[in-house]
């Protein structure tokens, strides 16, 4: 139950704390985003031989 | 500042809001996290110490750093874990956050280690501070903070890489400045996860919440402590089930960037693989927050069981996707995408799981434990996975052969740790704690 005199977080507080982690979470979204996207800018053809092969991993 | 960091100090007053909590903890995890973007350092310490160290032990001796970092993080949460219940979650977090600074200031150095012990102190702490202020919600509290353990790598590998660029242009030592750098920046990022974290008061309750709502069997109301609980079959079971769920992911994240270039050899280049890589991580760390909040709904067993028995059909189907056979990028990301989103979710549902098992009195101290199960499968997962494609490559073999072996071992081992959840039952009465006084919420720890 509310109390009337009870000092409540304001919702000013909230947005800031939020702001502090969301934003360099979103800074690294972006440019993983960026970065991944580059995967489906390459269609692949189908494939006649797979050759055996060394390496690479 | 000690008194500061005191349990007592960290008590929240009344009308402090519960949603000020998951900005400290994510302030921790996406910090620790960061552990996980080791990798854009690797290249530019091997052409470092390629001077200086014999080319032969280079990438293995460079590799090193990251395996003793991971071994330090599990080994420090299951030593103190229970040192965490007493001291409070501030204390442990602020420590974390001097070793983890210092860690960058002591690797800038030029010393191997990374980090050091009590890093991992930061991961536990703020997961059971949550638990407490979201008891109606102890699985979407976990996922918001482990799901920043996951978002880590997605801040640090762009960070790592762009400070490097940055001192290598100023004509400066690009690494251990960049470690500097990055030490003070993640200290004072962690800081604020200090400041902010508050455990609630005794007895609080969220509003509206009676905690009496029972609709789950394996939901207890009383309490186990650390000592009793590693005595329990299901800690076990959980061990177990953790265990299966990490080495299987681990199979595809320790591999993904080669994979997905064998699978579709010549069509997938090193830039797009990285583009996979990258896209992973953002699937491991919505994962984190999807499945666990999920589990609130449809419980924690009933989660891992999709993990298992979904991970073993897509794990399955994995291999069929590759260039000689369906040829399908599309259709191979987005199974490999929703297997990691279950490698998270496995990570940010445990904590609640064993919540709801061994109630939240000793969460702490028994998830810390419980990570060694994760330890492990960092072990086992990759030594599968090099051991088979050493094997294919050893003996001259086609390498894209290698990986429906691989894929299908990870199958099996999710049917065991489906078998595991499965014998997943209530705690026996006689590992509860006598004094039932306790609330399993509250600042009662």
């Amino acid at each position: 139950m509310a109390i009337e005199n009870t000092r409540r977080s304001s919702p000013t507080a909230l947005g800031l704390t939020w702001a502090i982690v969301v934003l360099p979470t979103l800074w690294g979204l972006t440019y993983t985003v960026e970065n991944a996207l580059k995967l489906f800018r390459n269609s692949p053809t189908p494939v006649t031989v797979a050759q055996p092969q060394t390496g690479g991993r | 500042m000690a008194s500061f960091l005191d349990r007592e100090r960290s008590v929240a007053p009344e009308g402090y809001s519960r949603w000020l909590v998951p900005p400290a903890a994510l302030a921790i995890h996406l910090a620790i996290g960061q552990v996980y973007s080791f990798s854009v350092f690797k290249t530019p310490l091997i052409q470092y110490f390629a001077p200086y160290v014999s080319a032969a032990n280079l990438n293995k001796d460079i590799g090193y750093i990251f395996s003793v970092a991971i071994a330090f993080l599990g080994i420090s949460a299951a030593l103190f874990g229970a040192w965490l219940e007493k001291a409070g979650p501030r204390r442990a977090m602020f420590y974390a956050a001097i070793c983890f600074g210092s860690g960058f200031l002591v690797a800038a150095a030029g010393v191997a280690l990374h980090q050091l012990v009590l890093v991992y102190l930061g991961y536990i702490s703020p997961v059971s501070t949550l638990i407490k202020w979201f008891p109606d919600r102890p699985g979407l509290a976990t996922g918001l903070a482990i799901m920043g353990f996951g978002g880590g790598a997605m801040i640090g590998s762009p960070l790592g890489t762009q400070l490097m660029a940055f001192y290598r242009g100023r004509g400066e030592p690009s690494i251990p400045a960049t470690f500097v750098t990055m030490g003070v920046l993640y200290f004072l990022f962690m800081l604020f996860g200090v400041f902010m974290i508050r455990v609630p008061r005794e007895g609080w309750k969220p509003e509206g919440w009676s905690g009496t709502k029972k609709n789950n069997a394996l939901i207890t109301t009383h309490n186990v402590n650390v000592s009793q609980a590693i005595r329990t079959p299901q800690f076990y079971l959980l061990w177990i089930a953790l265990f299966c769920n990490v080495t299987a992911g681990i199979g595809i994240l320790e591999d993904a960037s080669p994979m997905i270039q064998d699978f579709f050899r010549g069509h997938i280049l090193a830039v797009a693989a990285g583009g996979f890589v990258g896209l992973l991580s953002i699937f491991n760390m919505a994962g984190r927050f999807f499945w666990a909040s999920t589990s609130d709904f449809i419980g924690r067993k009933r989660t891992y069981f999709i993990f298992f028995l979904l991970g073993a059909v897509l794990f399955f189907l994995l291999p069929l996707t590759r260039g000689d056979h369906l040829n399908s990028v599309p259709l191979f990301v987005t199974l490999a995408a929703i297997i990691i989103s279950m490698y998270g979710g496995g990570f940010a549902t445990i904590p609640a799981y064993l919540k709801d098992l061994f109630g939240g009195y000793n969460v702490s101290a028994i998830h810390g434990r419980l990570l060694t199960a994760w330890s492990t499968a960092g072990i086992v997962g990759p030594l599968i996975v090099n051991g088979i494609l050493d094997h294919f490559v050893a003996n001259h073999l086609n390498k894209q052969d290698a990986y429906p072996q691989i894929l299908h071992i990870m199958c099996g081992l999710l049917i065991v740790g489906a078998v595991a959840n499965l014998l997943v039952t209530p705690v026996s009465q006689q590992h509860w704690m006598k004094e039932q006084a306790l609330e399993p919420v509250g600042a009662a720890h």
